[in-house]
């Protein structure tokens, strides 16, 4: 019996110390790599492709600690003020093992389709404040399970802030077959990203009937306001409808996908 | 005269277990409170530490306190039947304050980085751990079990 506790004892010494060690050595790991700054998160890096406007973050990590760090997730989602989500995305590595290192790019991906499909064309019009969930998850030594989340407000810039339609001077004869109209499209480009794409304009008048149109390049940059002077042609037949007032029919075609949108003239 | 010489043999009995308990107690506060102090202290800049809510500061002073208090009272009864039964009511009490300290076993907490609006929050599990530390408690408890069973077996063959 003697025997058996004294065993019992050392067991128990023995099991305290080295389980004393793990937990301080475990918890002190992830602490390590912050202290000695080896998780770096570089500077986003936007790009467009293929209707999406894509923002990259490098991820760097660098294991100085005392155990295998595994199942690293990295998910971020971005929703409007109102919690519609607008995109989600997920980077995971199986395994950084001790003193290994990972260089992993998170990719935020937001599709001009998604927003439209979403009914979010608010985004392209209004400036807005985007909530970004950011949550990091991982395991320490295969063992404990560790997340770290914060939640970021970013200002969103519109792209096609406040458009607007005016008429400059009323329709004038321009030929034989058609009267010509000018008029001054206005919108201010709030968002980080230059535009670049075609623009086409149809005029209608306040029945609904259509009058004539205008198409052309479309170029505006980023933080400026866009003044664009625009010649409007009307058939002939169709002058006898122009009341000054209506609506216009836009129709957006850019690398970063198309849009249709309309607004009132007059 | 007859007193004056069973007060010496008492003194001489529990002088010995006294000094054991305040050197024993005294190298349980070391280990527990302040050699964890210091390391962190070491391991963590100083601000950090200073930013460390007040209510794990207290746990570790009352963890410090249940073993310091333990290991002192267990050696001032060794030789007797409490010091088995403090042993076993150590392991209890540890059992539950694990429990307790370390939330069942799943921490959220959440603080802001300075001079940042955003909270963070960090949650972990370390259910893993308190079933370590739980098996290391019951283990424990079954050594002063046998213990106690072990010093009455003894009592009664000698009787």
């Amino acid at each position: 019996m003697r025997q058996s506790i004294r065993a019992l004892g050392w067991a128990s010494r023995i099991l305290w110390i080295a389980t004393v060690v793990f937990m301080v050595t475990a918890l002190y790991s992830p602490l390590k790599l912050l202290l000695e700054r080896q998780i770096e998160i570089g500077s986003p890096q936007p790009s467009f492709s293929n209707s999406t406007i894509t923002v990259s973050i490098p991820l760097f990590i660098n294991n100085t600690g005392f155990y295998d760090l595994s199942n690293l997730n990295v998910r971020t989602s971005v929703a409007d003020h109102d919690g519609t989500l607008i995109s989600a995305s997920t980077t995971s590595a199986e395994n950084i093992p001790r003193g290994g290192s990972i260089n992993e790019t998170h990719a935020i991906s937001v599709g001009i389709g998604d927003i439209i499909s979403k009914n979010l064309t608010h985004l392209l019009f209004n400036d807005s404040t985007l909530v970004l969930d950011l949550s990091v998850g991982l395991k320490i030594a295969h063992v404990i399970p560790l997340q770290v989340s914060t939640s970021l407000n970013m200002s969103w810039g519109a792209p096609l802030y406040d458009p607007a339609i005016r008429i400059v001077d009323s329709p004038e004869p321009y030929n034989s077959t058609h009267f010509n109209m000018t008029a001054e499209l206005s919108f201010e480009n709030h968002s980080p990203f230059d535009i670049d794409g075609t623009l086409s304009l149809e005029v209608f008048n306040e029945r609904d009937e259509f009058l004539g149109l205008w198409g052309g390049l479309l170029s505006a940059h980023s933080g400026e306001p866009h003044n664009e002077q625009v010649t409007v042609y009307i058939p002939s037949d169709a002058i006898f409808k122009f009341s000054g007032s209506g609506e216009v029919h836009a129709h957006f075609e850019s690398p970063m996908g198309s849009l249709d949108w309309r607004f009132a003239y007059g | 005269m007859a007193d004056e010489g069973n007060t010496h043999s008492l003194l001489r009995k529990i002088l010995p277990n006294v000094i054991r308990a305040a050197l024993k107690g005294f190298i349980m506060f070391l280990l527990t409170y302040l050699l964890p102090t210091l390391l962190m202290e070491t391991m963590m800049p100083l601000d950090t530490l200073l930013e460390m809510p007040s209510e794990y500061t207290a746990l570790v002073f009352a963890f410090s306190a249940i073993v310091v208090f333990f290991t002192v009272v267990a050696e001032l009864f060794s030789g007797t039947i409490f010091q088995h039964a403090f042993g076993i009511s150590r392991a209890l009490v540890l059992i539950m304050y694990f429990i307790y300290a370390l939330n069942g076993g799943v921490i959220t907490s959440a603080f802001q980085i300075p001079e940042q609006p955003q909270l963070v929050h960090i949650f972990a599990d370390l259910r893993a751990f308190l079933a370590m530390l739980i098996f290391l408690n019951l283990l424990g408890f079954a050594k002063s079990m046998f213990g106690a069973i072990n010093f009455l077996a003894e009592r009664v063959e000698s009787v």
